[in-house]
C-alpha cells in the first residue's frame, strides 16, 4: 500500500499547490535542510539573540512569550550554523535512502532490504540525534 | 460595566435570555492563559435571579483561530462535559451552550469557574509536590476510573465514532491517516507504528471500549492547594481502551522533566494504580499500558507536526505552533527508547 501522503504530492498538478507543498516541506523542522552557512546571517542571528537576552527578555511582561522567542532565536541560531543538513545526510547515508520522505515510505510499505532493516534502528537514532542537536542539544 | 471586546457585546443579553435572570452584568472578562486550540475567557459577573443566580465567576470556552483535525467542536465537547459531570467526574459544572455563530461569532459554552493551577511546569516544580503527589495521583486515578465507567450505551455521546474492531487497530489506522496528511515523512513514527502493529496480540484489548478522555495529562487538570479540582479539555475524548488514558498520563513526554515520577511527573504509579483499581473493581493491564505509552509518543509527535504545519503553511501565524515541530525529536527519542526497553523484557508497568 503506497502512502497516501506521497501519492497526494505526486498527484498535485497545480503549480502553486505543488510549490506550496514543497515550500512547507523545505521549511519544516525535520527537512534536514539548513539556511546555508552564511557567516553574516549567523552573526546577525547571534546578535539579535544576544540583544534580546540582554535587554528585552528580563523586562518582558509576558514571560511565556519571551521564553518562546528566546527558544525560537536559539533554534534559528543553530539552524543557521548549518549542521543539521550534514548530520541528516550522514544518517541517511547508512540507510541507502536520499531523504526522509522516501525512507518513511519504505518503512510504511515494509520494502526495506534485510540489511536496511538491520541498520534501521541505528539510522533512526542518528536522525533523531541530528534533530535534537538543533532543538535540544542537551538531550542529543 | 467594563468595556468588553466587541465580539462579546451581545453576550450579556444572551445570558439574560438563556438564564431568565432579572439582572445580569458582565463586570469584566479576560482571556485565560494557554489554549492553542481553544480559548477560555474568565467572566466576572453579577447575577440576580434565574438559573445562575448569585454566580460571580464563569468561564466561556470557544474556538481559537484554528484547530487540530481530530478535536471535537464545542457542542460535542459540551455533551462530553455533561456526561462526565453526570458520572460524578470532577469537572466544571456545564451551564449553557451556544452552538451557532450569532452571539460571539463562534460556538461557545459557559461553565463554572474552578480554582486552581493548570500549568504543568508550575505543578511539577511546586516545592510542596512531594507532600501531596501521591494523594493527587490517587485522585487522578479515581477521576479517570469514573470517566471509564461511561460506556458506549450512553446515548448522549452517540456522535462519538466507534471505528475499527478495537482501539489499538483504530489508533494505528488513524495515525497513518494523519501521517498521510503531513507534508513531510516521519520515519521514526512509521517505524514505531509498524512495531506496534507487529505486536498487536500483546496489547490489543477486545473488551468493550469505554469513554476515554484522550488528553488526560498534567496540564489538563486543575490543582488547588494540592487537591484536584477539575479535569479540563474534553475536546479529544472518544471510545477507547482504558490503557490509552493511563499510557498517555504516564507518557514520558508529559512528565515535564520529572522523569522518575511516572504519573504525569507528579508521583510514582502505585498510588494511582490502587485508587483506579479500587474505583473500577478491575485490574490495570500493565503490559498494555507500556504499548500505549509508545502510542502516546507517536500521537503527540504527529500532533506537534500538525501544529507546525498549520503555522508554516500560512494558516496561522503563531510562534508557539511553529516551534511545535521542534518538540517532535524528543517524542521520537522516547519511542526508540521505549521499544528498546520493551524488547529487552522490561518489567510490566509504565516505563
Amino acid at each position: 500500500m503506497v502512502s497516501g501522503r506521497k501519492a497526494d504530492r505526486s498527484m498535485k498538478t497545480d503549480g502553486d499547490k505543488t510549490h506550496h507543498a514543497e515550500m512547507v516541506s523545505d521549511s519544516g523542522s525535520n527537512s534536514g535542510s539548513d539556511f546555508g552557512s552564511d557567516p553574516g546571517a549567523a552573526a546577525l542571528v547571534s546578535a539579535v539573540r544576544a540583544e534580546f537576552e540582554t535587554n528585552i527578555r528580563g523586562a518582558a511582561d509576558n514571560r511565556y512569550s519571551a521564553a518562546m522567542i528566546a527558544r525560537g532565536l536559539l533554534i534559528l541560531e543553530r539552524r543557521v550554523a548549518g549542521t543539521l543538513h550534514t548530520e541528516t545526510r550522514q544518517a541517511l547515508a547508512a540507510s541507502g535512502f536520499d531523504d526522509v520522505d522516501t525512507l518513511a515510505l519504505a518503512i510504511r510499505n515494509r520494502t526495506l532490504t534485510a540489511d536496511q532493516q538491520t541498520a534501521l534502528p541505528r539510522v533512526l537514532a542518528a536522525l533523531v540525534a541530528a534533530q535534537l542537536s538543533v532543538s535540544a542539544p542537551d538531550q542529543s | 460595566m467594563a468595556a468588553l471586546p466587541p465580539r462579546f457585546k451581545e453576550l450579556a443579553d444572551w445570558l439574560v435570555d438563556q438564564t431568565g435572570a432579572d439582572a445580569l452584568a458582565i463586570d469584566s472578562m479576560h482571556k485565560m492563559a494557554g489554549g492553542a486550540i481553544q480559548e477560555n475567557w474568565q467572566l466576572h459577573v453579577t447575577v440576580r435571579g434565574g438559573t445562575l443566580d448569585g454566580a460571580s465567576r464563569l468561564v466561556l470556552r470557544t474556538d481559537a483561530p484554528s484547530s487540530v483535525g481530530e478535536s471535537h467542536g464545542r457542542a460535542e465537547e459540551y455533551a462530553l462535559l455533561q456526561a462526565a459531570f453526570t458520572a460524578g467526574v470532577a469537572v466544571a459544572t456545564p451551564h449553557l451552550l451556544s452552538s451557532g455563530r450569532d452571539v460571539i461569532g463562534t460556538p461557545f459554552f459557559i461553565m463554572d469557574h474552578r480554582p486552581g493551577q493548570a500549568q504543568a511546569r508550575k505543578i511539577v516544580r511546586d516545592p510542596a509536590l512531594p507532600d501531596y503527589g501521591d494523594a493527587l495521583a490517587a485522585a487522578l486515578g479515581r477521576e479517570m476510573a469514573r470517566i471509564h465507567s461511561i460506556g458506549t450505551s450512553d446515548g448522549s455521546l452517540s456522535f462519538l465514532p466507534l471505528s475499527g474492531d478495537n482501539a489499538a487497530e483504530a489508533q494505528i489506522a488513524d495515525s497513518r491517516a494523519a501521517l498521510d496528511a503531513l507534508d513531510s515523512g516521519q520515519p521514526v513514527t512509521e517505524y514505531a507504528l509498524n512495531w506496534l502493529e507487529d505486536r498487536l496480540d500483546e496489547w490489543r484489548c477486545d473488551r468493550p471500549r469505554v469513554l476515554c478522555h484522550r488528553d488526560f495529562r498534567t496540564g489538563n487538570y486543575l490543582v488547588d492547594k494540592g487537591r484536584l479540582t477539575a479535569v479540563l479539555d474534553w475536546e479529544f475524548a472518544g471510545w477507547s481502551d482504558p490503557a490509552e488514558d493511563i499510557g498517555w498520563l504516564c507518557a514520558r513526554c508529559w512528565r515535564f522533566g520529572n522523569d522518575d515520577r511516572t504519573v504525569g511527573g507528579i508521583a510514582g504509579f502505585e498510588a494511582f494504580r490502587k485508587a483506579y483499581e479500587a474505583e473500577t473493581g478491575t485490574v490495570i493491564d500493565l503490559r498494555a499500558v507500556m504499548y500505549w505509552q509508545v502510542i502516546a509518543e507517536t500521537r503527540w509527535a504527529i500532533i506537534s507536526r500538525q501544529q507546525e504545519q498549520r503555522a508554516l503553511s500560512g494558516g496561522e501565524t503563531s510562534l508557539e505552533l511553529a516551534l511545535s515541530g521542534y518538540l517532535t525529536a524528543e517524542m521520537e527519542r522516547n519511542m526508540l527508547a521505549l521499544i528498546t526497553e520493551i524488547e529487552a523484557g522490561a518489567a510490566e508497568g509504565p516505563l
